[in-house]
């Protein structure tokens, strides 16, 4: 592990950081279905104090930008298919922490964690064969949206997927798994 | 506005399934292939280095 902040690493205390902050989100989705802004604000703001502290303008850009990098495919989701900003909110503050090199690698576990847990979901529910033919045509709206036609918008008090005969899962169980594993795989193949 | 007021407003830490399967292949898909156009152009560029340092 290292020890100081360089261009493309992170250290014991970041990790430490996002562990700590993606298991309390785990723990308030599933009890509360949400990831406050409580949660999430102050660990961004700390993130990037703590990058540009470290690291100077040139890292506060990094974590800046790493931030972007994460929150964007949350941040799609919200914008066309009405997922929680919630997660890309969180998952942004998590690239604050990581950057974007371990961003990347947090990002890969999340969005695997994610598929798992849907699928585990579908599978313990006996709706798979549904979950299945509902993804396929859901990922055609939602290129139907990218492509400058309407995009869906759900108001804030729409009501959530498991109303509407749909399953959904806490998304921040999905993170805090995502987070432990990448942390697992950069810590054993990446020293 | 409106949106960004929604999305600063929003806690929501939800996903149906579908999406959450949805948003993890486009990603998987997406690093995948910008990591693979990054080792393209790294290997272009270092053979352009390597050509241009045999002819100064």
């Amino acid at each position: 592990m290292y020890l100081e902040i360089t261009s493309g690493e992170t250290t014991v205390i970041q990790w430490g950081v996002v562990i700590g902050a993606s298991l309390a989100a785990a723990i308030w989705d599933l009890r509360t279905r949400r990831i406050p802004n409580a949660l999430t604000g102050p660990l961004l703001a700390v993130g990037l104090l703590y990058a540009g502290w470290y690291g100077g303008m040139d890292a506060l850009g990094r974590a800046a930008g790493a931030c972007a990098l994460l929150a964007m495919p949350f941040l799609l989701m919200f914008l066309f298919a009405g997922g929680g900003a919630g997660d890309a909110k969180f998952m942004g503050a998590i690239g604050a922490w990581m950057g974007a090199s371990h961003g990347v690698i947090v990002l890969l576990g999340v969005c695997m964690a994610g598929i798992i847990l849907a699928i585990a979901k579908a599978v313990a529910m006996r709706r798979v064969k549904f979950v299945l033919v509902s993804t396929y045509f859901s990922f055609y709206t939602f290129m139907f949206s990218l492509m400058g036609h309407r995009a869906k918008t759900v108001s804030a008090d729409e009501p959530s997927g498991d109303d509407n005969c749909g399953l959904t899962i806490p998304y921040g169980v999905a993170i805090f798994a995502g987070v432990c594993g990448a942390g697992v795989f950069v810590l054993l193949w990446q020293g | 506005m409106k949106a960004l007021k929604r999305f600063l407003k929003d806690e929501q830490g939800t996903e149906t399934v579908e999406w959450a399967i949805i948003i993890g292949l486009i990603a998987v898909a997406s690093i995948t292939l910008i990591v693979s156009i990054g080792e393209w152009v790294k290997t272009k560029f270092t053979t352009l280095d390597t050509e241009l340092a045999k002819h100064p």
